[in-house]
């Protein structure tokens, strides 16, 4: 008789982990091109600017992460280019905001 | 055994182990969000969570202007993708240590509940957007 076999609560942690980045990447993504998209209707400037500070804080910043986790071999420049990425993001949103 | 190596430690354990890794193929070698590594990075979450406090303050303004809730959804969601965010992860460095046992578990649970947050504030400004 084979025992039921749990897995590690780190393993299940981890598989959330990965599920969360992915749907965050997609749904970043899709709300960025809603708002382009509105962008492109209605011809305001706030909007792709909202659009590009969005999409640089939330999808941007990840696939910066999983592309310079995948190639460099240091992590050292992993988190600050990620976070620099995130910031950026909330700068233009900002300026969106003022740009009215 | 110092949180720093323990958090390394766990990070090749779990990329050894996670069997969705091997399915997102690139995704197995992501870098779990980890507390901060160098000053500048904390220095970056600081100035990000200072951002995030005024975009914050001017969607809360809006809202008490207009009254109109998808203000105060926007304000939410821009609140939690960048000083909750900031947040979290400088609690990664400075106060997790303090008091955790395990602390690789710790950190990890802290990374997904930063992968949680950032999918509901996104939830929160999609749903702003649609109002």
């Amino acid at each position: 008789m084979i025992p039921l076999q749990l897995p590690h609560p780190s393993v299940v942690v981890g598989v959330l982990f990965f599920v969360g980045s992915v749907v965050s990447i997609a749904v970043g993504t899709f709300v960025g091109y809603r708002t382009f998209r509105a962008h492109r209707e209605t011809g305001q400037r706030s909007l792709l600017l909202f659009s590009v500070g969005l999409l640089l804080l939330v999808s941007v910043s990840k696939l910066v992460n999983i592309v310079l986790s995948s190639t460099l071999s240091s992590t050292a420049l992993v988190g600050p280019a990620t976070e620099l990425c995130r910031l950026l993001g909330a700068i233009v949103l900002t300026y969106a905001i003022y740009d009215r | 055994m110092t949180a720093e190596h323990a958090i390394d430690d766990h990070r090749q354990h779990r990329s050894a182990a996670t069997a969705p890794g091997l399915l997102l193929g690139p995704l197995q070698r992501v870098s779990l969000e980890q507390g901060t590594t160098s000053t500048v990075e904390t220095v970056i979450l600081l100035s990000l969570a200072a951002v995030g406090a005024v975009l914050t303050y001017h969607a809360y303004r809006g809202y008490r202007r207009n009254d109109d809730r998808s203000m105060a959804l926007f304000g939410v969601g821009l609140f939690l993708l960048t000083v909750g965010h900031a947040a979290l992860k400088l609690s990664l460095t400075y106060v997790v240590p303090l008091f955790a046992a395990d602390a690789a578990t710790v950190a990890l649970t802290v990374a997904s509940a930063s992968q949680a947050v950032d999918v509901a504030g996104l939830v929160a400004v999609f749903y702003a957007l649609l109002r």
